[in-house]
């Protein structure tokens, strides 16, 4: 008998040496408790609610790094209509821009591939389309000017500035430590460069679990002044788990420390921090609504907008993860699949009103893995 | 919630609470009334949201998975421990004869019930219900990376309980490893 196997007969076994409890008073129970309940909700945890760079600050990125080497980008970016939405509910992944305010889908990764590294697609504006890049992890900055990127195949020992108007990198600042992640922060002046032993998106397996590239520790580069620190992170375990940032880019966010909760907060320097208002377990990626009226709840499956005021829910609740507020009154999120679900046609990109009665489709519907899969990447413009 | 809002609430009780229960006992490390209680509590809000599950299982065992953990969350300023009260493991490991392998079961159940709520949480998860770690991530709300990394350190924890699961100790046993095969 394998080890796997004794630990599965193991679990069942015992499941099966269980009494059942008494149904109908267990079910009465539930509604009197119910009935009683303090309506103090329990905070639910969120998983990824930090690697978003969707909310506040400036958008405007000019590299400049290493002194003599100052990298300026090339001509200002047009203002984007607020009020206008470039929606392609047809398009899965989408094909041509898909945006909402100043927020928009400036690229996104597809597939998840056990032992295959993952393909990302940028947005071209010169062919005002997606399309496949060659690089192995990027990050598009704030402002849509320029993306962060690394080449396959990760980890890679420098991470590239990337004009996205020319298509070319600018710069290639060079790493000590082999990155496999990379994050802008919410002002696009600094980058978080994740470390790793070998490459984060091979998937660890029952045979590697134990030998699978882990996280080694991270670079926060200052792109305004090339200053470049490392600080290492103990051993972990394989899998991919980029630092983010705060919404406020005062804190890098940690979803995957080795001791202490789900995710943890450092200040610049590397210290432990304090969980921003509106993150942290029981936030989602949208936060709060940008005129501080209202902010988003979720599970990472449902969500609800609450009052920031009241704290009661506005609207039913929803299926599918909040993602960002395009404005104050208008919510990007998943949309489930409704009555017509299956692998392939899982959910859509949406964007509704906080009561949640206008729902406008973005995108057509992604598969929940696999083949159909993909994850946006949503940047301020 | 209307009379047949709740006369299906309850036809759902009694016909799927043997089976969440059964969950819910390994989830609390073999405690039949914390589990009842837990299960209590994750019924409690699926009557809340009743007429709006399209999976009522669905949703009932994500709230037990996540309520346990935020227990979890609670215990753990204290101290990493569990809800169980379990007996010392005995020194002697698991004859290799024909008994082997059920005393090897009441080890493992044993160090099962010394894991923390959370590496429980994960192994129940990834062993019982046979979650992808993706859907593991989901279900608990946290990154896949986490799912790992907790996994990884609950069979680190059961190996150093049950040290017939090193492979080091055990000539190739090892969890997580299904191409070494334990000795019987």
């Amino acid at each position: 008998m394998n080890a796997d196997q004794l630990l599965r007969d193991t679990l069942r076994e015992w499941s099966e040496e269980t009494s059942a409890p008494a149904g109908r008073d267990l079910a009465s129970r539930a509604l009197r408790r119910r009935r009683n309940r303090s309506r103090r909700r329990i905070a639910t945890a969120t998983g990824a609610a930090v690697l978003a760079l969707l909310a506040g600050g400036a958008a405007v990125v000019v590299p400049m790094l290493e002194g003599p080497q100052n990298v300026h980008l090339s001509g200002p970016a047009p203002a984007p209509d607020p009020d206008r939405v470039l929606a392609h509910p047809d398009e899965s992944p989408p094909r041509h821009l898909v945006a909402a305010g100043d927020l928009a889908v400036s690229a996104y990764r597809t597939g998840e591939t056990p032992e295959k590294a993952y393909d990302w697609y940028l947005y071209d504006t010169g062919k005002q389309r997606y399309e496949k890049t060659p690089w192995g992890a990027l990050d598009v900055a704030p402002g849509m000017k320029a993306a962060a990127v690394l080449e396959k195949t990760l980890p890679t020992s420098r991470v590239g500035i990337l004009d996205l108007r020319t298509g070319k990198v600018a710069q290639w600042v060079p790493l000590d430590h082999e990155a496999g992640g990379v994050s802008w922060s919410p002002d696009g002046t600094r980058l978080a460069v994740t470390t790793y032993s070998g490459d984060p998106d091979v998937e660890a397996t029952p045979a590697n679990r134990e030998t699978a590239p882990g996280r080694t520790g991270y670079y926060v580069i200052d792109i305004e002044t090339g200053d470049k620190r490392y600080r290492p992170l103990p051993a972990s375990i394989g899998g991919r788990s980029d630092l983010g940032w705060s919404r406020d880019g005062t804190r890098l966010a940690d979803p995957a420390p080795t001791r202490g909760p789900y995710l943890a907060y450092y200040d610049i320097q590397g210290r432990p921090a304090g969980t921003p208002p509106y993150e942290g377990l029981g936030a989602t990626d949208a936060g709060r609504s940008p005129d501080g009226r209202y902010y988003a709840t979720g599970d990472g499956r449902t969500g609800e907008v609450k009052d920031a005021r009241t704290h009661r829910r506005v609207g039913d609740g929803f299926t599918g993860a909040p993602l960002a507020w395009t404005s104050d009154d208008r919510l990007l999120r998943w949309g489930d699949c409704g009555d017509d679900c299956t692998d392939d046609r899982y959910e859509r990109l949406v964007l509704t009103d906080p009561e949640g009665g206008t729902t406008v489709p973005l995108t057509g519907f992604r598969a929940s893995e696999g083949h159909g899969a993909w994850e946006p990447l949503i940047t301020r413009r | 919630m209307d009379d047949e809002e709740e006369r299906s609430f309850r036809a759902f009780v009694a016909a799927r609470s043997p089976a969440l229960m059964r969950s819910a006992t390994l989830l609390t490390g073999g405690d039949t009334h914390a589990a009842e209680d837990l299960l209590q509590t994750a019924l409690a809000k699926t009557a809340g949201r009743w007429k709006r599950l399209e999976s009522p299982e669905a949703y009932v065992r994500q709230v037990l998975y996540r309520q346990q953990v935020s227990l979890w969350r609670l215990l753990r300023s204290h101290r990493e421990t569990t809800v169980a009260d379990v007996a010392e493991l005995p020194d002697t490991p698991a004859r290799e004869d024909g008994t082997g392998a059920a005393e090897l079961r009441i080890l493992v159940r044993r160090a099962l019930a010394r894991l923390t709520i959370r590496q429980r949480a994960m192994l129940v998860l990834r062993y019982f219900e046979d979650c992808p770690e993706r859907e593991v991530a989901e279900l608990l709300g946290c990154s896949v990376g986490t799912v790992r990394s907790t996994t990884h350190r609950a069979l680190a924890r059961l190996r150093t309980l049950v040290p017939e699961l090193d492979p080091a100790a055990a000539c190739g046993l090892g969890v997580g490893n299904s191409s070494v095969e334990v000795r019987q």
